[in-house]
């Protein structure tokens, strides 16, 4: 979902290159749709003390469930990303927002149930069936998941709203898009669970998501520099990688603007606590 | 007893005094590209608080046939070359211009200086005055300039939201766009 696509080697004989995962024409399409839904357009805001707990969808998610109710309990904003909204929603916790980032029609399913006091956010690139999922709600925001610079839709954009919209960029999935709006909304602090970016035994989600069924399985290995001691196996997904590799460079670049925390056991809280970088090639 | 629009008419004839005020920028003049692509050429328009005129003008350069109308004459120019009435948005503006109606109205950056309990009345009054559609432009923050007659001017200061909300119960909206500072609405006109 990144705008400026750079190849990333995940090893010898596969790289990936981050593109939004529909054709530009669609893309257009999709965003001449949103934008003329009448919603308001979120917006930067200044810098706010309460603490967000971000839910995604990765396997630690039921390990974590503890740790997620009781900062909740200590007053912490429950945010969800995806299919994480109706996981949370099952369980009895009451999301104060979903935001949907993904430009795929099947992400309409994202908005179901409907919750009055939610605040739903959807991307601008997100499809027409998406925004006719929230249309009547009471609580719902358009965003604009694009760089300042891009070709595409920059024009699009500018002609609508007179050259006044709000570019948020950053990260190839919905989870980091989802850390970067929230901090322009002046968020600081960050809980993220169900952030893993790996396999757990077999699961790439913790709820069904065939969408991801198909994805290729790996085995890589990493450690802080210098330290193989503490090196550990990980599987995962192309995507993964790639969201792995975008979180250490977003955090590099912009983890002074924020204070983020990585619950579970999953590849990206092992980044986080040991300063590991990049997975090693795959084990033989 | 003096009235209430007598009383606003007396607080504008102030501020168009402000220099600061007279150096703002119009919206009327801004949007007024994005209100051509509505309007055509040849059809009326009624600019319902044209303030100084500026946008009106721009409107006409467009071909368009523009009444102006507000709450004072202080803000135009000495001389004025397009019609104009002295007129308080909320009361029947059937009295000022006639039964005819006009095929649009304009009005940029007006209502949230209405005084709070007649706002909606005045959009029910240019609603009546259109026969094609009502084009308006909020102001969504307070106003910089009262300060300097000591009053508050943005008498409504509430969000996109609530003025969408708001509008709609006048029927569908045509348009409207957030533009974070200020929102821009189409409504269908309800003139017979």
């Amino acid at each position: 979902m990144t705008d400026d696509p750079k190849p990333f080697t995940v090893f010898e004989g596969l790289t990936l290159e981050a593109a939004i995962n529909v054709a530009d024409p669609q893309l257009v399409s999709n965003v001449e749709y949103a934008i003329r839904q009448q919603h308001p357009q979120m917006w930067p805001h200044p810098p706010q003390a309460d603490r967000v707990c971000l839910v995604g969808g990765g396997p630690s998610l039921e390990s974590t469930f503890p740790e997620l109710v009781d900062l909740l309990n200590d007053g912490a904003k429950l945010v969800t990303v995806n299919g994480a909204y109706r996981w949370c929603v099952e369980r009895n916790l009451r999301p104060t927002a979903q935001i949907v980032v993904d430009a795929r029609q099947s992400s309409a399913k994202f908005l179901e149930p409907y919750l009055p006091a939610c605040r739903y956010f959807l991307a601008s690139q997100c499809h027409p069936d998406t925004w006719d999922a929230v249309r009547d709600r009471q609580y719902v925001a358009v965003f604009h998941s694009v760089a300042p610079d891009n070709e595409l839709l920059k024009p699009v954009l500018d002609k609508y709203y007179l050259g006044v919209w709000a570019p948020i960029s950053g990260g190839s999935t919905v989870a980091l898009r989802a850390i970067a709006f929230l901090r322009a909304l002046g968020y600081l602090r960050f809980d993220l669970f169900g952030v893993d970016s790996c396999f757990m035994g077999d699961a790439h989600h913790a709820y069904v998501q065939p969408e991801n069924d198909t994805d290729s399985r790996y085995k890589v290995r990493t450690c802080p520099t210098n330290r193989p001691d503490l090196a550990r196996d990980f599987w995962v997904a192309p995507w993964h990688l790639a969201q792995a590799d975008d979180f250490v460079r977003f955090i590099k670049y912009e983890g002074e603007h924020f204070l983020l925390n990585v619950h579970g056991d999953g590849l990206l809280a092992y980044l986080l606590a040991s300063g590991a970088e990049v997975p090693l090639p795959p084990s033989s | 007893m003096t009235s209430i629009a007598a009383m606003e008419r007396a607080t504008y004839s102030d501020v168009w005094e402000l220099e600061p005020y007279k150096q703002a920028p119009s919206a009327g003049m801004r949007y007024s590209a994005l209100f051509t692509e509505f309007a055509r050429p040849g059809e009326t328009v009624l600019d319902a608080g044209c303030g100084d005129g500026r946008g009106a003008m721009m409107l006409a350069s467009h071909g368009l046939y523009v009444t102006t109308c507000d709450i004072t004459r202080a803000g135009l120019p000495p001389v004025w070359p397009l019609e104009f009435e002295e007129a308080a948005l909320w009361h029947d503006l059937a009295d000022v211009f006639g039964p005819h109606g006009f095929d649009w109205v304009y009005c940029c950056d007006v209502l949230q200086h209405v005084p709070v309990q007649f706002t909606m009345m005045a959009v029910a009054q240019l609603v009546r005055q259109a026969h094609r559609g009502v084009f308006l432009s909020v102001s969504t923050q307070p106003d910089p300039y009262g300060i300097w007659v000591g009053k508050n001017l943005h008498q409504t200061v509430q969000g996109f939201a609530w003025w969408r909300d708001s509008l709609r119960e006048f029927g569908p909206l045509v348009d409207a766009r957030d533009l974070v500072g200020s929102c821009v609405f189409v409504l269908n006109g309800g003139a017979a």
